[in-house]
């Protein structure tokens, strides 16, 4: 008997990347400011891909996003909240263009959403937070 | 068997995504014309296409809407669809 094995790298991957976090959450809890969040994409594909930035609200937040990522590599980007918006909360998304390094290769488009929610304690809870060092947490 | 490698779980919650969401806006506006002037609407882009997303995720784009008209234009309703 022979068996015969043909090993496949991404067997379930039909998309070229994949987003860790696949959800921006830049919600800050008290008073200690967070207007960043890094998010890594990996090329799960066997080519090389461009990347555009297609849309997103810059009225709320920049996002620093390398145009081009390796096959195999995982790359990081940033999201920082604009300073007029640090006291809002809002919900909003990135949409980014995929497309190989390649002449007639389709871009692929994925979305990520962005959320920011602000809670602010009162001043007395906030420094009692703060000096037992809970101030800031996301759950 | 189940695959559970991480790669795999997160490529299962962009499956369950519709592949592609397209939010066009329609407008039913109501046009104020007067004898010599008349209200006119631009839209550039009608429509966006979102790519993959994860599920039940909130996206948002704006539309841009030009009053290219030499009379008020007058919004009465937006539907998105």
């Amino acid at each position: 008997m022979q068996i015969t094995t043909h090993v496949i790298a991404n067997p379930d991957s039909t998309f070229p990347v994949v987003f860790e976090p696949y959800k921006l959450d830049v919600s800050q809890y008290g008073s200690k400011k967070r207007t960043t969040i890094e998010f890594e994409i990996k090329n799960v594909s066997p080519k090389d891909q461009e990347i555009e930035i297609i849309s997103f609200d810059d009225r709320f937040f920049s996002v620093d996003v390398p145009k081009h990522i390796k096959t195999g590599a995982t790359i990081k980007a940033k999201l920082k909240v604009k300073d007029s918006k640090v006291a809002d909360s809002f919900e909003k998304s990135i949409t980014l263009a995929f497309k190989q390094d390649q002449p007639n290769s389709k871009p692929v488009r994925f979305t990520i959403p962005v959320t920011r929610t602000v809670r602010t304690l009162s001043s007395k809870l906030d420094s009692v937070m703060t000096s037992t060092g809970k101030s800031g947490g996301s759950k | 068997m189940h695959n559970t490698t991480p790669s795999s779980k997160r490529s299962l919650l962009h499956r369950r995504v519709v592949p592609t969401f397209i939010a066009a806006v329609a407008l039913a506006a109501s046009f104020v014309a007067t004898a010599s002037a008349e209200s006119n609407l631009t839209i550039e882009q009608s429509s966006f296409d979102f790519g993959y997303a994860p599920q039940k995720s909130k996206l948002s784009h704006i539309f841009w809407l030009k009053s290219t008209g030499t009379d008020l234009l007058k919004i009465a309703k937006i539907v998105p669809g």
